[in-house]
């Protein structure tokens, strides 16, 4: 997994959720985004935005498509593997 | 003589779901009806009164009452719904063989009333409480929705009903009831046997211990805050910030919180926290509501052309917010994770911007010629003289 990538994304996750940088800094690719980050719907889709605008990546498409047990299972490293290398 | 009809309702014992079938109901009991009720006896009579005619389903464990987002919504079916349909069918059956109903209303999770009604060839009415099950938002989510239809599909088989005659239990093809109107919906192109009578309100509700209206101070606007039956323990991490939000507003604004008060430690002085409050009452003079968008809130604030800021925590919550977001008559904050700033931001923004409170007022003009419980009660009186 591209550190580089997880660390911008927590990036964008910071900034949606307002929270402070030790947050930002525990995200791993395998911060899961419903337990583990306490994502709500509006914030998910504020980051699914951001992430859109600067990699062109729909991710709320992307979960519309999953299924429940994949949605709470969704990681960071999972919207990541949709970022085109 | 008597020309009444006979109506059975078929709840979950979920206050949110109890009290409008209850006040509709009420008012079937005042045009001279027989009323009784199937579910679990204990919960029903706390939220009903003593009066009421119960047969009882029994009631069992259910979890994941903490759960949120999808999470929720899994331990919504797999956890409640579905169990609690199996559990109660055989309850049911015997309730619609003892009291022979003309009618059968049946609230949307509590399937085994339309497993039951249908096995009968009786009338059924759906009632739609809340907003997941009227418009159905998880379309957008085909996986989850399908999920969702096969687990209805299997209970409709385990009741030993025919494949080919599968109609969803949670919509009867006779008459769905929803407790709301286009104004939060949103012009939704419904079928013709759906009526959107707006709230069922419960003005005659049992009402509560002494409520201290000598501690509300006139000259300052009134916030009333309710998280909620469901969400007492959940609603516990919420407080704190909320508090921290209210604490500076002392002198132009005081809140009146419902919720048991051991959850909600060091109250500002100007936050009143009781167990349970005359919500009708207190409503015409409050500036702003505070709550989870659960729809019986949302609806009774709403009523009362009162804005809200809203902090959904799980299940239709954040679908209701969005309506009320979407009609101008509130905001939305972050349950989870709103600050004290944010939370007083919003505040103030509802209580000084007159948009919020015209917009609210709008919703009540809809909700006010929409009808409520009367107008869903003379909709089940037509369906038992179609019978």
């Amino acid at each position: 997994m591209d550190g580089a990538l997880i660390r911008e994304l927590a990036g964008l996750l910071r900034a949606v959720t307002g929270e402070d940088e030790a947050w930002a800094a525990a995200i791993t690719a395998a911060s899961r985004l419903e337990d583990d980050l306490g994502l709500e719907s509006g914030e998910l889709a504020a980051w699914g935005d951001a992430v859109r605008v600067r990699y062109g990546v729909d991710v709320v498409g992307y979960v519309t498509g999953l299924d429940l047990d994949q949605i709470i299972a969704l990681t960071v490293g999972d919207v990541a593997a949709l970022v085109p290398r | 003589m008597n020309t009444g009809s006979r109506f059975l309702f078929v709840v979950p014992p979920l206050a949110g779901h109890v009290n409008p079938a209850g006040a509709v109901a009420r008012v079937l009991l005042a045009r001279g009806h027989d009323v009784a009720w199937t579910g679990p006896e204990s919960a029903l009579r706390r939220m009903l009164g003593d009066g009421v005619t119960v047969y009882p389903t029994g009631m069992r464990p259910y979890g994941g009452q903490r759960d949120r987002g999808a999470r929720a919504l899994k331990s919504l079916w797999e956890g409640f719904v579905a169990p609690f349909a199996r559990f109660t069918r055989p309850a049911v059956a015997r309730a619609v063989a003892a009291y022979r109903p003309d009618v059968v209303a049946v609230d949307q999770h509590a399937i085994a009333g339309a497993l039951v009604a249908t096995a009968n060839g009786l009338p059924w009415a759906s009632l739609a409480p809340q907003s997941m099950e009227l418009t159905e938002p998880l379309r957008a989510l085909p996986r989850v929705d399908a999920w969702i239809r096969a687990t209805l599909a299997g209970l409709w088989c385990e009741a030993g009903l025919p494949a080919h005659e599968y109609v969803d239990p949670r919509f009867s093809p006779h008459l769905v009831l929803g407790f709301t109107t286009p104004a939060l919906t949103g012009p939704a192109p419904f079928p013709p046997h759906y009526a959107l009578v707006g709230p069922a309100l419960d003005h005659d509700r049992p009402a509560g211990p002494d409520f201290p209206w000598a501690a509300l101070d006139p000259r300052h606007r009134l916030v009333l805050v309710t998280m909620g039956t469901l969400a007492e323990d959940v609603a516990r991490e919420f407080y704190p910030r909320l508090m921290a939000a209210l604490a500076p507003l002392g002198g132009q604004v005081q809140a009146v919180v419902t919720a048991a008060p051991h959850t909600v430690p060091d109250p500002p002085p100007n936050v009143l926290v009781v167990p349970r409050a005359p919500f009708l009452e207190l409503l015409p003079r409050v500036g702003a509501v505070v709550c989870h968008a659960g729809l019986n809130t949302v609806s009774e604030a709403l009523t009362y052309g009162v804005p809200l800021v809203m902090a959904p925590i799980k299940h239709d919550q954040p679908v209701t917010a969005a309506q009320v977001v979407a009609a101008g008559a509130g905001v939305r904050v972050r349950f989870g994770r709103s600050g004290p700033a944010e939370l007083r931001a919003a505040l103030t923004e509802v209580l000084d911007a007159p948009t919020y409170r015209a917009a609210a007022a709008r919703v009540a003009e809809s909700f006010a010629s929409a009808g409520g419980a009367a107008a869903a009660a003379t909709r089940l009186e037509h369906l038992a003289l179609r019978a």
